[in-house]
């Protein structure tokens, strides 16, 4: 990929109407006031997208493979001090939880920088990560601004002992040492739920529902809603328009109660993961 | 197919084919039939996948296709519902069951990771018996003589520990119990809350009540970590994404060590341990103090409030606070934890807390009564504390001579002053239905391998039933992993034992059979039974096909009559003073994942960072930062923690999260056994707990012990999520003002979000 043609498509993608002629483009909504950090999405990400368990040791060096992780703070951002404590020696309302992986940004950093075009953007919005192609550079690693790009360093796969490699998903490749991977909305689910509907002979739709991403399925409190942002009747389209949040924008304008935003919304790299603000009841 | 051999009573297996219905998208493949004649596509002995043409599948398996089974998620006592999904004939990935009212098509991370504990390395596949003072290899046909030897007769010396058990698992356990003249059944689990039940019982005649939490207004929860490890985790976490809807109920959660429900909370209160009780008491003395609970509340209800603020460490502006919410925010539900009632006192705390909720109204509100079961036999037994007391201290006093285990690890849960090694090695004939090679399994003198909960046939009832009645059904989701031959399920083996003894047993060849024909009795009993679907099928094919197929019963209950509560007098003891010695409170810290030690062999399990310190794999201690100023302490030091019955050599955190005066080592690790992933990683809290019991029902005190720490090095061990990774690393506690969670109040939440 030559840089004029990169620039080309940077240049585009930057064009206010850019997905208008897409059907799908996959979207996703967290709701902050439901999620309660449990977790159970992560390890439903490892069970259907065959990441490995690295280890103590590998852990210790930063190796962790897990595509999702749950970000807890115990600080409020500025700007909201009432919604922390008054002076006090402890954490009196709660943590800060934010499930966090790859958010399929629309003007991906990690996009541009790759020197062999391993990781570019798919027709659905998503942020595709070709394993083949991928030389091991980790430039697109560095350039994610929310850190949710994992390197193979070592061939984990090989190291999975009998028989515990059976429970691998056979819809999806296992990756090898020197590969880049990451989330990818759990894309061997999407195609399955495309090809279905393709057989019945409807191409470019999905009924809202019919796919879910294996985070969203094992959610608790239904935390998470995934599904496509150009269906104007889908559940995350719904909550995209009625908490404020807008595509080809690097500011969102929250009306009143609107609760929605993207993470580093001013980097302007178009994230496809809404956040909803996380509640707490100030007067108890 | 049936090998004449001689477990012949062991293997033989009919097949019941009952092939499922195509659900609601076309990719869900949804079967009745599990049984075990599904094809493995893989060689298990030479780990290389079969070309086998694909034009002539076997039943149940279709290429390139997954297929859903229905059947129930043991790994904690809540059983879940599940859909199990295979592809060509192996099991891939476990969902929850949409159609369950346990868990509404949720699961929680223990149960995603059940298929590692299923296809786990280190699982025994061959019986193992002790020759010469080891554990040796043996086949099946030695283990099953050795095995008829001591229990294929009457023995009133038998005594029998399972872990918690329900359904017809529990029911043919006690048939062969009552077979064998035997009284000396016991049931352990660590973490179900025995105090609490205990006291439900008899303050509301129902040890498990119904909770409405989202008709709460506000829950106020004494350490019970119900989104993580109490009870039912993913049927309150359905719940609580409920409760939080519009117009948003308030969460406030009393304890001494952060939960992860106390992370959710809108108020986290951190309370002295052992308090609890005090607390609840002065909150109800305030609230009769207020001129609307006149009548409503009991006598001499007169509590110092200055001195149980001092007692409790709660200021007496967040008591009058709390009083004001309670009133205010009706109907609410109070509810006491494992951390509440783990004291000599933990009875009389349970009590204060029913007492609050009898004053404010909550119960018939938001406890709600249950029916009285039609099959109490099936009902789940959770057990506890005292019941492994009972069996261990028989076994010491030669009251019994053979001890069986199933489902349980007592030699790694007990604490050390029960001495259960040597009162265990004290028995002549010791044997265990096991999975693992845990503790308790390496110390048996006869180690039966028994099928994953994915590979057997099985039913069971949930901890807690979101609707009475609720019966599991489990089925073998694909064929044993080791092949035929090398486990056997713990039903198999208890039918044949049991039928030596009683010749009623001998109608059924295998546990199949028994279950699906006592399922077929207990037909005229159910709501709505599956009837034929498909022409040709008659009503018994239909039936059997249809509830294999939806993973659950629902049994008839009689109307359920209404709560009549009685509270007891609390009376709650005047704490011991400091004795300086061991000057701090050890809580040892049940989690989502671990849990009780159960889930150490799970290299998910252990690599998933705890959900507040984000430390992963092995052990450490929770040191509030005052505490570690004070210690001289950061985080990365070792400490040595000491309590009266032994000591713990472990990492520190220092975290926000913990009143001052306690501190918290996780449960779950410091296994001296148990496999590759376990074995030798971190500590276990358990054992230097000290020999303190809960008054009324003789419950193990398990947060009662004292320690005192002392710094041991400057270098530790810890590794937590961030580690390695500079980003994340420096902005592991604070946000720095970034916006990645913001937040509104709920006043604000409401009035934009609410109904109209």
């Amino acid at each position: 990929m030559s840089l004029s043609r990169m620039l080309e498509n940077w240049s585009r993608l930057n064009q206010k109407d850019y997905y208008k002629d897409e059907p799908i483009m996959w979207g996703m909504s967290i709701d902050l006031n439901k999620c309660t950090g449990c977790a159970s999405c992560v390890t439903a990400c490892n069970a259907e997208n065959n990441i490995p368990a690295v280890g103590k040791e590998k852990c210790g060096s930063g190796h962790t493979m897990s595509w999702m992780r749950i970000e807890r703070y115990w600080d409020s951002p500025e700007g909201e001090p009432d919604l922390a404590v008054e002076e006090s020696e402890y954490p009196e309302r709660g943590a800060h939880f934010a499930p966090m992986m790859c958010q399929q940004c629309n003007h991906a950093p990690c996009e541009p920088v790759c020197p062999v075009a391993a990781t570019y953007h798919n027709p659905d919005g998503l942020n595709a990560q070709v394993y083949n192609r991928c030389i091991g550079s980790r430039y697109c690693g560095t350039n994610c601004p929310f850190k949710v790009r994992y390197f193979n360093f070592f061939d984990y796969q090989e190291d999975i002992p009998h028989p515990m490699e059976m429970l691998l998903n056979p819809d999806l490749t296992v990756r090898s040492k020197g590969v880049m991977e990451k989330c990818t909305f759990c894309v061997q689910r999407l195609r399955n739920a495309k090809g279905d509907q393709a057989d019945k002979g409807i191409r470019g739709h999905v009924e809202d529902g019919a796919v879910q991403t294996a985070c969203q399925q094992s959610c608790p409190t239904d935390a998470i809603v995934f599904g496509n942002l150009k269906d104007g009747e889908s559940k995350v389209s719904h909550a995209w328009e009625s908490h404020g949040v807008e595509l080809n924008r690097h500011e969102q304008f929250n009306a009143e109660g609107e609760r929605g935003y993207r993470v580093f919304e001013e980097l302007n790299v178009e994230p496809s993961v809404m956040y909803l603000d996380r509640v707490r009841d100030t007067n108890a | 197919m049936s090998q004449k051999n001689l477990n012949d009573e062991l293997s033989r297996r009919t097949f019941l084919k009952a092939m499922g219905l195509t659900s609601a998208g076309s990719a869900l493949l949804l079967t009745g039939c599990g049984d075990t004649d599904i094809v493995n596509q893989v060689d298990l002995e030479v780990r290389k996948e079969l070309v086998l043409p694909a034009v002539d599948p076997e039943d149940f398996v279709r290429p390139g296709r997954e297929v859903h089974y229905a059947s129930t998620c043991r790994q904690c006592p809540a059983n879940c519902n599940i859909h199990a999904k295979t592809r060509e004939g192996r099991v891939i990935k476990i969902e929850g069951n949409p159609a369950s009212s346990t868990n509404l098509g949720k699961l929680c991370a223990m149960g995603q990771a059940g298929l590692q504990g299923h296809y786990n390395p280190d699982r025994i596949n061959k019986p193992m018996i002790r020759k010469g003072g080891k554990l040796v290899e043996a086949t099946w046909a030695e283990a099953e003589t050795l095995l008829k030897k001591h229990l294929g007769k009457k023995n009133a010396k038998l005594a029998w520990l399972s872990g918690a058990i329900s359904g017809h698992q529990a029911v043919i356990t006690k048939a062969y119990m009552d077979a064998a003249g035997s009284k000396n059944s016991f049931v352990f689990d660590t973490l179900p809350p025995a105090v609490g039940l205990a006291a439900n019982e008899k303050v509301l005649g129902h040890a498990m009540p119904k909770y409405d939490f989202d008709k709460a207004k506000l829950i106020v929860s004494f350490g019970a970590d119900f989104l993580g490890t109490w009870i039912s985790p993913v049927q309150f976490g359905t719940q609580y994404g409920q409760f939080r809807n519009a117009p948003r109920g308030t969460l406030v959660q009393i304890e001494s060590k952060m939960t992860l429900t106390g992370s959710n909370a809108d108020r986290w209160i951190a309370i002295k341990p052992g308090t609890e009780g005090h607390l609840a008491l002065a909150l109800a003395s305030l609230i009769a103090a207020d001129s609307s609970f006149k009548g409503k509340t009991p006598a001499n209800l007169n509590v110092d409030i200055k001195e149980a603020s001092a007692i409790t460490g709660v200021s007496i502006e967040r008591m009058h606070k709390l009083r004001d919410m309670l009133i205010s925010q009706s109907p609410s539900l109070v509810l006491s934890g494992n951390s509440a009632e783990g004291f000599v006192h933990g009875t009389e705390t349970a009590n204060a807390i029913h007492l609050l909720n009898m004053m404010l109204g909550n119960i018939g509100e938001t406890i709600l009564p249950r029916a009285k079961p039609t099959f109490p036999e099936l009902q789940p037994q959770l057990g506890g504390w005292a019941d492994l007391k009972a069996f261990i201290d028989g076994l010491a006093d030669g009251s019994f001579d053979t001890a069986v285990v199933y489902g349980s690890n007592p030699l790694y849960q007990a604490p050390s002053f029960m001495k259960a090694e040597e009162a265990f090695a004290k028995a002549k004939m010791r044997i265990a239905f096991s999975t693992y090679p845990d503790e308790t399994t390496m110390a048996c003198d006869l180690v039966l391998p028994v099928h994953s909960y994915l590979e057997e046939w099985n039913t069971s009832m949930p901890a807690y039933a979101a609707e009475d009645g609720h019966l599991n059904i489990h089925q073998p989701v694909m064929n044993p992993v080791f092949g035929k031959g090398s486990t056997y399920s713990y039903g198999d083996i208890m039918l044949g034992l049991v039928s030596e003894l009683d010749a009623t047993f001998k109608n059924w060849d295998n546990y199949g059979a028994y279950i699906r024909d006592s399922l077929a009795t207990m037909k005229p009993a159910l709501v709505n039974p599956p009837k034929a679907t498909t022409a040709g099928q008659t009503d018994e094919e239909g039936f059997q096909q249809g509830i294999l197929a939806s993973g659950f019963v629902t049994i008839k209950e009689a109307a359920a009559s209404p709560i009549k509560a009685k509270v007891p007098a609390v009376r709650l003891p005047k704490l011991a003073e400091d004795d300086g010695k061991y000057a701090y409170h050890l809580v040892p810290s049940a989690r989502m994942g671990l849990y009780d030690g159960r889930h150490a062999n799970s290299p998910w399990l252990q690599e998933l960072p705890d959900q507040l310190t984000s430390v992963m794999w092995g052990s450490w201690v929770e040191i509030h930062p005052n505490t570690a100023k004070k210690l001289g302490l950061i985080t990365g030091d070792k400490v040595k923690v000491s309590s009266a019955a032994g000591s713990l050599e472990v990492d520190v955190v220092v975290f926000p999260g913990i009143q001052e005066d306690s501190i918290a080592i996780p449960l779950g690790n410091g296994h001296t056994e148990y496999g590759r992933y376990a074995k030798g990683v971190g500590v276990n809290p358990f054992k230097i707990l000290t020999p303190q019991f809960d008054e009324e029902t003789g419950e193990l005190a398990t947060h009662a012990t004292k320690v005192s720490i002392t710094k041991i090095a400057n270098r530790g061990e810890v590794v937590t999520r961030a580690h390695g990774d500079l980003v994340l690393a420096s902005e592991a506690m604070s946000q720095k003002g970034r916006e990645i969670v913001k937040s509104v109040s709920a006043e604000d939440f409401n009035h934009n979000e609410g109904e109209g």
